[in-house]
């Protein structure tokens, strides 16, 4: 027996995600297989399986680990935006500047309306 | 409303539900549906207790897979798919006397071993596949529309019993040994597959069963002899009489061994018969 991953999509769409391993004497058995240990409920509509001895670890994974600050690296002074916006909108206001428009979002109403004014 | 007022007919139960079972639609729908029945039925034995997890859940849906397969035959008999007609359908798989099953012989083996009942599903996977191919030309809708259906759905048990086969076949240390006793051992069960149903003639000449089973039988060794001989095991498993006269009534005339009588029929009927009219 041998150990195999497995990879499987949900929709065709969707890109090949982990899933799980399967147990099987060879590549056809786990293909076999699997359709029964991860796939009998709907859950995708492809498989496939590779022997877990292809995968290549990264043999260092202390490669990973920081020791320095990198919180710049992180997009988290992004959020929360919403109330960033809206404060900012406020000191605006403050300073006579309350012409501000409020930009359209793309894809919620009202959007697609305000870009056809423009 | 006390029931003294209330006009009441009682409903039918048990025996009372089944449907005329000697119709040409009926003899057709029990061979086929008992047979799924009865293998499903023991296929579902290995739950729990298969050689490996992920071989546990391969069969365990084949078995699932065939018992759903006799519940849709039976539907066949009944009017519709109505909540009521579940009783039906219900009584029809599980309350009948064990002489009114006809299936054959070979379904209701006792599993033995692993390899033993990977030998017989290869048998009648083989056999089920040449069935349904000939009645999904039958002349009734329903038959033919279901035929259909449960081809897509038998494609996995072949490649499952397929894939066995062969594995089995390339193990010369043990896996090749069991099979070839195996298959010999039930061959010559497997040959009662093709017992020609009640009234065959007239279910052939209506066209419900497009082919008969002399004629089933002829595909299917074409199929399996060619499997056995590329396998170089032919002559050790082939019976000599590969064309038995089927005088005496068995399975397909509701005739059965103990391994029905005494086994499967009383266990698989029992929840049943203790409890009747349940719904779960």
């Amino acid at each position: 027996m041998a150990t195999f991953e497995v990879l499987g999509r949900r929709k065709h769409s969707d890109p090949l995600v982990h899933a799980g391993q399967v147990h099987a004497a060879d590549l056809d058995a786990a293909l076999m297989l699997v359709r029964e240990t991860h796939f009998r409920h709907e859950e995708g509509v492809e498989y496939a399986v590779v022997p877990s001895e292809h995968l290549h670890v990264l043999p260092d994974p202390s490669l990973l680990e920081h020791d320095v600050d990198m919180s710049y690296r992180q997009n988290h002074g992004f959020t929360p935006f919403g109330p960033k916006r809206e404060r900012a909108r406020a000191a605006a206001e403050a300073r006579g500047r309350g012409e501000l428009r409020r930009r359209p979002v793309p894809g919620r109403a009202g959007g697609a309306a305000e870009k056809d004014a423009r | 409303m006390s029931p003294e007022t209330t006009p009441r007919t009682a409903a039918p139960t048990g025996r009372d539900l089944l449907p005329d079972l000697t119709t040409p639609l009926a003899r057709l729908v029990l061979a086929v549906g008992d047979d799924e029945l009865v293998t499903g039925h023991r296929a579902s034995h290995w739950t729990g207790v298969a050689p490996s997890l992920e071989e546990d859940l391969a069969f365990a849906t084949i078995a699932q897979d065939e018992v759903n397969h006799a519940d849709t035959w039976y539907g066949l008999l009944v009017e519709d798919a109505a909540d009521a007609d579940r009783a039906v359908v219900d009584e029809i798989g599980l309350g009948r006397e064990p002489d009114e099953y006809r299936h054959a012989a070979l379904c209701a083996q006792p599993p033995v071993d692993f390899i033993h009942t990977i030998a017989r599903h290869w048998l009648y996977d083989h056999f089920d596949a040449v069935r349904l191919g000939a009645l999904a030309g039958s002349s009734h809708a329903d038959v033919a529309g279901l035929s259909q259906k449960l081809q897509r759905e038998e494609r996995y048990h072949l490649l499952h019993a397929d894939q066995w086969f062969d594995r089995l076949v390339g193990d010369a240390d043990r896996g090749r040994g069991e099979l070839v006793a195996a298959l010999h051992d039930q061959l010559p069960l497997a040959l009662w597959l093709f017992e020609p149903l009640e009234g065959e003639a007239e279910l052939v000449e209506l066209g419900l069963l497009p082919e008969s089973s002399e004629q089933l039988r002829e595909r299917w060794l074409e199929g399996i002899v060619a499997a056995l001989e590329a396998a170089g095991i032919a002559a050790d498993v082939l019976p000599d009489d590969l064309r038995p006269s089927y005088d005496e009534p068995a399975g397909r005339r509701g005739v059965h061994t103990d391994d029905f009588l005494v086994d499967v029929h009383p266990e698989m009927t029992h929840l049943h018969r203790t409890h009747p009219g349940a719904t779960w």
